[in-house]
Parts: C-alpha cells; structure tokens; sequence
C-alpha cells in the first residue's frame, strides 16, 4: 500500500493494530492470571506483576483502539458511538458486545487498586468476570473485525487464545486442587491450663431498685 | 583531573580485591544485617519487576507496530466493501431489468468482484477482466450477440459493456442508465 494510502486510513488503521494488541495482550494477561491464579504455577511471584503489567498495556491499547476511531475520516462516529453501547449504527450487536467488554475490562482492570475498599474476597468473585470480557472481546475481534479472516491474524491470536481457552477450561471444569489439610492442634491439657483469672466484681445494676418497684407496682 | 587519583605502581601491582586470598582479608568486614539484608533483596525484586515492566512496553509496541504493518501492507482498507454491496446492488436491479441471462452477468460480475478484492487500487486489471466477461457473454448468448457488438463499440469500458449488453435486449434506456453506475463504484 503506498504511504498516500496509508495516511489516508491513519487512524483506521491504528485503531484496527491497537484492537489486535489489545486481544494479544489480553489473551496474554489471561493467561498469566489463571496460571498463577489456579496455583499451576509456584515459585514465581512475579507473574502477579507481570500479569498487572500486561492488564494495564491492555487497557492502554483499548483506549487508543476506541480513540483512534474519532479520527476516521470514513465512519466518523461520535464519541457517544465508541463508548455508549447500541447507539452506533455501524454493526450494532458487535459492535455493543465490544463496548460492553471493554468497559468491563477497564473497570475490572482499574479495580485491583480499590480492592480494600472492595474487599478481598468479593473483589475475588468480581475478577472472575474478566474472562467473560475476555470471551466478549474475542467474539467482537472475530465478529466484527476487519482483519478476522486474514490468516496472520487468526494465527497469531490462536497461538495465545487456545492456551488462555484450555487454562480457562481446566481452572473452571478441572479437579480443584486439594488444599492442605490443616493439622489440628492439640487439646491443651486440663492440668496445664493457666489459672482461670479471678472473675471481676461485677458491678451492681444501677436501675435494680427501680426495676424491682415497678415489678411490684405491675404486680 | 586533580580530583582523579592517578594510579601508582604499587597499586597496579597489587591484585585485585576479589584476588586476594580470604585470610588477607580484615576480619572485622561489617556483615549484613537482616535488615539490610532485607532492604537489598527488596531492591533486587523492584529492579526485576521493572525490567517486566519495561519488557511488556516493548513486547506491546512491538505488537502495535507488527499489527500496523502488516494491515498497512496487506490488510483491506474496507473500501472494496462498499464497492461489493454497491456493485451487487447495481447486478441486482440490471438482473431485474433484464431477466433473461442473469446468470452470466452475476458470474461476471463476481469475477470482477473477486479482481477488486485482490487490487483495490488496480483499474486496469479490473477493465481486463471485464473485457473478458463481455466476451464470455457474447459467445455465451448467440441472441445477444448484436447489441454486445454495439455495447463494446460504443463504451470503451468493457464492464459497462457487459451488462449493457445483457439487457439492452429488453430495454435500452434502463440498461444505459444502469450500466455506467456500476463501471463507477466497481472501480472505485
């Protein structure tokens, strides 16, 4: 393509790249987070920071990916066509299923850094739910893409999707890994128990008086 | 250059730290204690997560740039898209019009179609091409065969000729109006 051409489709085509990283580094981080996530992998804790890293090249590339549309001088959608679902005209179903995911990406991303407000574990159950964005990611990559029948683009994302699907299906449909049972403690002896500590004087009820007279009055 | 201290032959002779023998070494060398011991490996970790760090950057642009080059090279820059729906909307209304050898038009025009797709930015092939399917239409149909001799005859491009010649058998003002529709928007 000679490079009139390729100035002509800038942002058409940096959208269409930073969408293609996105799914990549996605399918990546997915990965690196049920590896880690599902204990198949000890020893390496840095694969927590690796999987971080590689959530948040993914938001940035979802960003430029929606951005760079505002510029395309063919499909001119507004900013309320990228970002509000089932307003774009332009292939509506895909085109809401992948605006619905990338909201869900950011959101779930970007709530790693709030979840002790969140709290652990509903933070947990909520992380759960960035596969299903994954899986909506990759539905709006392979319905709506431009670039979904090419052949370098179904096989770079098949060499990082299929492991990502097999990883999701052993982790989710897979024998769950037995937790070490905890060892219990022995009873302490009776005859070794520390000293009961001599019971407080418990204090008297100041209404014990009143109470008792108006027993007496109900009586 | 004052400040620098230039090097003597004693210490150009003696050996390095690392060369000496551990004895030589004083004994009272201040050990590591836990704390800093702790404060190192610390360290140690932030470096390696920001080597990650700075290794994914560049994995992801090295994607992006991939991406980038390979759909400014070879990918379809969607206007062939445009060109098939409006080409196949133009084969439609002339196979309503004419009726009596929609078979052949939409078979050339398929051929053409499937030339665009390859060379979006290629006229000459796809006017090649179209030469053929008008040719193919007058050895196909023995009744046609005079109004395509006028169709090549009049307009120099051949696909306007092909399906001009399929319906100017019925009616020729509506196949000229349709036939120049479609030479545009299959090149373009």
């Amino acid at each position: 393509m000679p490079a009139a051409a390729v100035t002509e489709h800038l942002f058409w085509i940096t959208s269409r790249a930073a969408g293609t990283a996105a799914l990549l580094l996605s399918s990546l981080a997915v990965c690196v987070g049920l590896l880690f996530g599902g204990k198949l992998v000890k020893g390496r804790p840095d694969l927590r920071h690796l999987h971080e890293a590689l959530s948040l090249a993914t938001i940035v590339a979802l960003v430029v990916h929606a951005v760079s549309l505002l510029g395309d001088s063919f499909m001119h959608p507004s900013l309320a066509d990228i970002t509000i679902p089932f307003v774009s005209g332009y292939m509506r179903l895909w085109t809401t299923v992948g605006i619905v995911a990338g909201w869900a990406f950011v959101a779930l991303g970007l709530s790693y850094y709030v979840r002790d407000r969140i709290g652990q574990q509903r933070w947990k159950k909520l992380h759960r739910f960035t596969a299903l964005a994954w899986l909506a990611g990759l539905a709006h990559s392979f319905g709506e893409g431009t670039d979904a029948g090419a052949t370098w683009f179904i096989v770079a994302t098949a060499i990082v999707v299929v492991p990502a699907f097999v990883l999701l299906i052993v982790r989710h449909l897979g024998p769950t890994t037995p937790q070490p049972a905890r060892q219990a403690k022995p009873a302490r002896p009776v005859a070794q128990a520390r000293p009961m500590p001599q019971a407080r004087p418990v204090a008297p009820s100041r209404p014990a008086r009143h109470d008792f007279a108006r027993s007496e009055i109900a009586r | 250059m004052l400040s620098q201290r230039v090097p003597t032959v004693l210490s150009m002779s003696e050996p390095p730290p690392s060369e000496r023998p551990r004895a030589d070494r004083p004994s009272s060398e201040p050990t590591l204690s836990p704390k800093e011991l702790a404060q190192a490996k610390l360290r140690a970790r932030a470096a390696r997560i920001g080597r990650m760090r700075k290794r994914v950057i560049a994995a992801s642009l090295a994607t992006f740039v991939l991406a980038f080059g390979v759909i400014a090279v070879d990918g379809p820059m969607g206007a062939t898209s445009a060109a098939t729906s409006q080409t196949t909307a133009s084969v439609a209304s002339s196979s309503g019009t004419s009726g009596t050898s929609a078979d052949s038009t939409g078979s050339d025009q398929s051929s053409i179609l499937g030339d665009d797709s390859s060379s979006s930015d290629g006229t000459t092939s796809s006017s090649g091409n179209s030469t053929s399917s008008s040719e193919n239409q007058t050895s196909s149909s023995d009744d046609q065969t005079t109004s395509s001799g006028d169709d090549s005859s009049s307009s120099g491009s051949s696909s306007s000729g092909s399906s001009g010649s399929t319906s100017s058998s019925n009616s020729g003002s509506s196949s000229s109006g349709s036939s120049p529709s479609t030479v545009t928007t299959s090149q373009s």
